[in-house]
């Protein structure tokens, strides 16, 4: 919930033991959860990587009025209001509502910023809905657990509210015609709105979704806290604010040259899918191997094992695995990071694709190699070793190739619960430059191109492997 | 060691009791009761499908029977664990239809696998016993060649070489010419011939009349599952006394 700013006017004491400790020390830090475009975000400019945003800007101005530098120390949302109370920070900048919960724990500047909801319609439509009536029977879009979910099922009556996880899917669908319109803060409404010739805003009022946000200060500092205001109220009164959002909002949709702006994203992702695929390959061949072993084994309780951890792993989808081992090792009280997770997760479903491999690759060599061996009074453990596998391998390791092909493409679903790999960077980018459709396209040919380059290496053995092939062919 | 009964003038060195084979309801060995001297080189003839092969491979029991026992050297040899089993298969030699060479290995690597992996050979004292039993097959020059390389009547000759180089007690060939093309047929057949005239007890599957008649001490006929008639080459050949066995010579024997 949103609760009232303070708006008191602070006494005009002229200084404070925060403050005093600011200039003495030069400079103040910023704390902030820079991943919330317009208000904070990170940008390449000039080949460099920076945190910008209407936040930052009016972070700095309170730093310039107090005359000292400005540094900013990045963190995630839920731990901003901790540093702040250990002293870790010295003010929070980052599109923070005071509620009576947070006003509990630290002081509130005045409100820089009234946030409202907005409607964004496709244009040409923005007549037929002048108020929350006109949405009946419509479909609108909201984010999950946000403001906007609750207003609009509150508010727009009848509405077919549909609520999706990022406000990129929400304009995809859009400017698609999958929703009418959709409901978001105003602005990332004003965002999109500037930028895309094919959107606009209907004119919606709500009766009760506005909220405000402030700077969050330590308590118990009057004069310090005075200072932010009078620097509030003075870029809101010289129009230097709006003009800072506007700035955030062109560096949101900036004409820079969209690879310039998220190459590093691609390239760090595509690393991370291609060390995950790395590794669940590596570990699922030992595990495929195993599995194999299990299966030929004489106990009946290895091989019940193996059977059932085969049909498990084959029989069920990846993405319930991964989640059942990112959730399942919080279940049991493992501390284990959503890589690690990941890694295993991909690990256990490919060692039963291997264990596949293996098999077949077995089968794939004619039964008389065995027959052979075995009247030659070789035992089976050894005509498994010296004549069996070194034939089966030829089989083996083209369809491991395919394994390795398959498993890369299917590892971007691992970006469910937050690894950083390539499809998970795709929604990054997608969240920040506010362009759905593009990054889906790079990325769709960033693994077309790994797939490829793979398949061609696999063609190249494959032809080395012809030879040792046709030995097979004669004796079937 | 074997104990010699009494008005025996020779050693049984295999036997089989009631051997049985049934896939699912179709018996495919109908009670089989065989033996075979030390020395003795027998040829099994018989029409497509008489079980002649399948009565070979339980000779060493590559295959299970349904019932019924194989003595080998006095041993019951199906009550055997696996690792027992391996031993006795040193002992028997074995050459099959489609030779079987292994894939992943030269001429020369063929022949030494078992006698280096199962007897502890060195590399040396293996290449040294292979190269002589690739000469005795007249391959000795092709030592390193792949077995793809062979023609079908070489690769047998090495297979046979392969099986020799364990040294067994009994060879057992299963139709080792009927996946060649004729003209290589002369070539194995002169081998074969060669080993019987060393004392090695053979049992050889055959099509080959000819062969079996040259060479066999006996020559066994059968069909249907069964034994029918034993007896030299001779008898069987020119004296049938079972139906069976004269219509079956009838109709290979005259094209």
């Amino acid at each position: 919930m949103i609760g009232p700013v303070s708006t008191t006017v602070q006494a005009a004491t002229k200084t404070d033991a925060q403050l005093t400790a600011i200039k003495k020390r030069g400079y103040m830090v910023l704390g902030v959860s820079a991943d919330y475009p317009p208000y904070e975000f990170h940008k390449t400019i000039n080949g460099e990587d920076k945190v910008v945003g209407f936040d930052i800007e009016l972070a700095r101005q309170v730093a310039k009025d107090i005359g000292v530098e400005l540094r900013i120390k990045e963190l995630g949302f839920d731990s901003l209001l901790g540093s702040l109370k250990t002293g870790k920070v010295d003010m929070i900048v980052s599109a923070m509502t005071p509620t009576p919960e947070r006003m509990k724990e630290v002081a509130f500047s005045d409100s820089y910023l009234r946030v409202a909801q907005k409607v964004i319609v496709r244009k040409g439509e923005e007549n037929k809905y002048r108020s929350v009536m006109d949405f009946k029977g419509q479909r609108v879009g909201v984010q999950k657990q946000t403001t906007q979910e609750t207003t609009a099922k509150e508010e727009m009556s009848g509405a077919k509210v549909v609520s999706l996880k990022k406000v990129t899917d929400l304009i995809l669908n859009l400017q698609q015609k999958k929703l009418n319109a959709v409901v978001v803060e105003a602005p990332v409404a004003d965002a999109y709105v500037q930028t895309n010739q094919a959107l606009t805003l209907a004119n919606i009022k709500f009766t009760n979704a506005d909220y405000d946000c402030a700077i969050a200060l330590p308590k118990g500092s009057p004069a310090y806290l005075a200072s932010v205001n009078r620097t509030i109220k003075k870029v809101k009164a010289n129009g230097q604010f709006k003009k800072w959002r506007k700035t955030a909002n062109d560096q949101m949709f900036s004409k820079q040259n969209f690879w310039q702006a998220y190459g590093s994203y691609f390239i760090k992702g595509t690393g991370i899918t291609i060390i995950l695929t790395i590794v669940g390959v590596l570990f699922g061949s030992l595990l495929g191997t195993l599995l194999a072993l299990m299966k030929r084994a004489k106990n009946k309780l290895l091989k019940a094992i193996a059977t059932v951890y085969i049909q498990y792993f084959r029989g069920t989808p990846l993405l319930v695995q991964v989640f059942m081992i990112y959730f399942g090792t919080q279940v049991i009280h493992l501390n284990v990071s959503a890589f690690v997770s990941a890694a295993i997760a991909l690990s256990l479903n490919s060692g039963a694709y291997v264990f596949e491999v293996i098999r077949s690759g077995i089968q794939s060599v004619a039964k008389g190699q065995t027959e052979a061996a075995r009247s030659l009074g070789l035992s089976n453990k050894k005509t498994m070793r010296l004549v069996i596998l070194p034939q089966a391998i030829k089989t083996i390791l083209p369809a491991l190739g395919n394994e390795f092909i398959s498993l890369l493409k299917e590892s971007a679903i691992v970006s469910v619960i937050g690894v950083g790999e390539l499809m998970f960077q795709t929604s990054v980018i997608q969240g920040s430059s506010f362009k759905p459709f593009l990054p889906l396209v790079i990325t769709s040919l960033i693994y077309f191109v790994l797939t490829l380059i793979l398949s061609l290496l696999l063609r190249y053995f494959e032809k080395k492997m012809k030879v040792g092939k046709a030995n097979n062919e004669v004796f079937d | 060691m074997f104990i010699l009964k009494a008005g025996e003038m020779m050693t049984v060195i295999l036997e089989t009791k009631q051997l049985t084979k049934k896939f699912g309801d179709n018996l495919v060995l109908k009670g089989i009761d065989s033996k075979i001297e030390q020395g003795q080189v027998i040829a099994v003839i018989g029409p497509s499908g008489s079980g002649k092969s399948t009565y070979h491979r339980y000779l060493n029991l590559l295959e299970q029977p349904t019932s019924g026992s194989v003595v080998f050297e006095d041993q019951t040899i199906n009550q055997l664990t696996e690792n027992e089993l391996d031993k006795i298969r040193e002992k028997m030699g074995m050459v099959f239809q489609s030779f079987n060479l292994f894939a992943n290995y030269s001429e020369l690597e063929n022949v030494n696998l078992a006698p280096m992996n199962v007897q502890g050979l060195t590399a040396e004292a293996a290449t040294k016993q292979s190269q002589a039993l690739l000469e005795q097959v007249g391959l000795a020059d092709k030592a390193d060649a792949q077995p793809t390389s062979l023609s079908g009547g070489q690769q047998q000759r090495v297979a046979i070489a392969r099986a020799l180089a364990m040294h067994p007690d009994v060879m057992l060939f299963d139709e080792p010419t009927s996946a060649l093309d004729p003209e290589m047929v002369g070539e194995v057949l002169n081998v074969i011939k060669n080993l019987a005239q060393t004392g090695m007890t053979m049992i050889i599957v055959t099509h080959e009349m000819g062969f079996a008649k040259n060479v066999a001490d006996q020559v066994w006929f059968m069909d249907e599952g069964q034994l029918i008639e034993k007896g030299t080459p001779t008898q069987v050949f020119d004296h049938p006394q079972e139906a069976r066995t004269q219509d079956f010579l009838s109709k290979v024997l005259v094209s």
